[in-house]
């Protein structure tokens, strides 16, 4: 048995005093935080705009560079908003992107990295200000985009960086611009007759497993807009499916998403419509059969007030084939008009992952010269 | 030869700690990213403490010193003690040196309160206060669940705390799995990791008052927790109720995991491998144990996160690195003590 008493009188006096030493840290720590230095607000302490040293933390540098006309003005970047900014035809009108400095990995602020780059207009999403706005750091511009009300945060993000940018006008350039296209596929599909939507499921597929983006999610409501039924609509959470639910639901129309980041289950380009079609497990769904599995063109989650109505097009076009041959032109229109950009073949061929969907049928539309 | 010097000087050698600690403590506010020469920290510290003076934001030394370290040091120090202390006193209550202060299911517990918070959006203080109390629930369910199977042994309550801690692990999962990858997931990713990032002194008076309270308390026990490598027959003859005693114990435990999970996430290995290294110092006696454990914990995660913050160009979660170091650490300290037994005394 081991020894409970004293060695001796000094082992009791150390021993004794370790406890009040370790008490008095304690103690210390107490007296310290009790009466919290505070920080006094600067005299100018909202962010100046326009903004000529911009740091952006959040996944809004696609919609941030097409409202600013570019990535001049930016000082640094998260790692995230870095990759999503710079993904497919933006990156290519914006090369800068890709060359920008990064602050952070995801969307967690370091503030002594911050102190150091001290920016006048700082980007962050709201829900991880906390640690920014107890160092008074000025300039905040705390953005609340949240992708399951899409289309509603989107307007108040684009209008907060027009602000932030001092390009206000171009905001409600664009977004009259998104508003007319969408009136104008309206028009398209009003004599379309409900019975002849397709019902469309939209899935993630990867690394075996298939997860949907849930019904509240933008994408959902444009499968509605472009004349088809979301499968998924009943889905609220975005989660994973398993085969079995798919083959019951036996969509007319599979649609895969490569954007994986509104699925941390699923992989970008991990399976094809090729792949689909060579699955023995998948053969039985209509889809299928009907070599109706398509892979959804690159497109970024905040800047939809170009892209959605891009998407849309494309939709509209493999939904209903009756439609004109319009979408290459939609294309370069778009990108000349609203960044002076002018895209080649190849890079509309890319955009719409021409050579990964052309095994699905009603793809041949889509081959450059084939407009109406 | 070693082992008879560090009993003798046992002592001797925990003051020794806990200068080594006071002095790391000093030092770690001079790294970071933003750099700083020692005048200045020297000029914010005797400014703002002597003083009483605040500071503005223009003055970027006194915001990185005043308003970004030194909470987070203080922090660092006193959750490293307290999970070190809390590590060693399981290892004295269960016998047992693979037991750390996660198998009675407080740290999963309080893992999933701080991330149902995420989820729902509320305010840090709002994740301490979930985390905390969702730490307390994941020990009293372990409790009532060894009652319920009407055994007070500390098996049963190892058994209890093992499945309460996989049944919370699952909602963890669960809730990972419904959190909204663009906005919710990095942020209960990152905390799971484990972070001092966010460190304030609201946080520090919860860990300190957590500390003073219960690692104050584990130290004014320390002579009755040798008593557990006694039988309770044993025990009993020597006036001593051990069922009683393991619970006040647990509970100062419980205080000291829920505080430091509620104030940083996730921080695995400290409270598991310190107490085995203090061993190799002072020996198995729980008097010099304890607060040799308590000051190199202090040491030990006042360094790892030296190194998380300053290592590389961008953070790394400091659960992270403890699980690197303290994975090989922990095989190595597994294969010099077992020709010995853990006890080694």
């Amino acid at each position: 048995m081991m020894s409970s008493k004293p060695n001796s009188f000094l082992q009791n006096t150390a021993e004794l005093l370790s406890s009040l030493l370790l008490g008095l840290l304690c103690v210390a720590a107490i007296v310290v935080s009790a009466a919290p230095p505070t920080v006094r607000p600067p005299a100018r302490e909202a962010a100046v705009f326009p903004a000529h040293r911009a740091v952006v933390l959040p996944v809004i540098l696609s919609a941030y560079t097409t409202i600013n006309g570019g990535s001049q003005n930016l000082l640094a970047v998260s790692n995230v908003a870095r990759e999503w900014g710079s993904y497919g035809l933006l990156g290519k009108v914006y090369p800068g992107t890709e060359r920008l400095p990064v602050v952070g990995r995801m969307i967690i602020p370091e503030p002594e990295q911050l102190l150091k780059v001290h920016p006048d207009a700082l980007f962050v999403h709201k829900q991880q200000a906390e640690v920014l706005r107890k160092i008074g750091m000025p300039g905040l511009v705390e953005v609340n985009f949240m992708p399951r009300d899409a289309r509603k945060s989107r307007q108040s993000l684009w209008q907060l960086v027009g602000r932030a940018t001092m390009q206000g006008p171009r905001v409600m350039q664009l977004l009259n611009w998104d508003a007319a296209q969408r009136r104008q596929l309206a028009g398209q599909l009003g004599g379309i007759p409900a019975a002849h939507r397709p019902r469309v499921l939209l899935v993630h597929a990867g690394r075996g497993m298939w997860s949907v983006p849930g019904g509240y999610y933008a994408m959902g409501s444009s499968i509605e807009e472009a004349g088809g039924t979301n499968l998924a609509a009943n889905f609220r959470l975005n989660g994973q499916i398993n085969l079995e639910q798919i083959i019951a639901l036996d969509p007319d129309i599979l649609l895969l998403d490569p954007n994986v980041m509104m699925s941390p289950y699923a992989s970008s380009h991990d399976v094809s419509p090729r792949d689909i079609y060579n699955m023995p497990e998948c053969s039985v769904l209509r889809a299928v059969k009907e070599r109706r599995v398509y892979e959804l063109p690159q497109h970024s989650y905040t800047n939809d007030a170009i892209e959605d109505p891009l998407l849309l097009a494309w939709m509209a076009e493999i939904f209903h084939p009756e439609l004109p041959r319009q979408l290459r032109g939609v294309y370069r229109a778009a990108y000349q008009q609203i960044y002076g950009f002018a895209l080649s073949e190849d890079d509309i061929d890319r955009a719409i992952f021409f050579n990964e969907n052309l095994p699905s049928a009603g793809y041949e539309r889509f081959r450059r010269g084939a407009e109406q | 030869m070693r082992f008879h010097w560090t009993h003798k000087h046992a002592g001797l050698l925990t003051l020794i700690l806990f200068a080594l600690l006071l002095a790391e403590m000093v030092l770690s506010l001079g790294l970071g990213r933003f750099r700083l020469h020692t005048t200045e920290i020297l000029r914010v510290l005797l400014h703002t403490r002597l003083w009483h003076a605040g500071g503005t934001f223009y003055d970027v030394p006194w915001v990185v010193v005043e308003i970004i370290r030194l909470p987070r040091i203080l922090m660092v120090t006193l959750c490293g003690v307290g999970l070190a202390l809390a590590g060693a006193t399981m290892q004295g209550v269960f016998r047992n040196p693979l037991v750390g202060p996660d198998v009675v299911g407080v740290s999963q517990g309080a893992s999933l309160g701080g991330v149902l918070a995420i989820l729902l959006g509320w305010q840090p203080m709002g994740i301490v206060a979930m985390a905390f109390g969702f730490g307390l629930v994941g020990l009293l369910l372990a409790f009532v669940l060894a009652r319920l199977a009407g055994r007070t042994s500390t098996l049963a309550l190892v058994l209890s705390g093992i499945i309460i801690g996989s049944f919370f692990s699952s909602f963890l999962g669960l809730a990972q799995y419904y959190a909204d990858p663009q906005t919710q997931l990095p942020g209960i990713t990152y905390w799971l990791l484990g972070s001092f990032a966010s460190a304030t002194y609201q946080k520090v008076t919860i860990v300190a008052a957590a500390t003073l309270l219960a690692g104050c308390g584990l130290l004014l026990l320390r002579w009755r927790i040798n008593l557990f490598s006694l039988n309770e027959t044993d025990a009993a003859m020597l006036g001593t109720n051990l069922e009683r005693l393991r619970w006040i114990v647990i509970a100062f435990v419980v205080l000291l995991v829920a505080s430091q999970v509620s104030v940083s996430g996730g921080v695995g290995w400290v409270g598991l491998i310190i107490p085995h290294l203090a061993r190799m110092l002072v020996g198995p006696e729980h008097s010099k144990l304890l607060p040799a454990s308590g000051f190199l914990g202090g040491i030990y995660l006042l360094t790892m996160d030296d190194l998380a913050r300053s290592m590389a160009s961008q953070e790394i979660p400091i659960g992270l690195l403890t699980g690197i170091v303290g994975a090989p650490v922990f095989a190595i300290l597994f294969w010099k003590t077992q020709s010995k037994g853990w006890i080694h005394d």
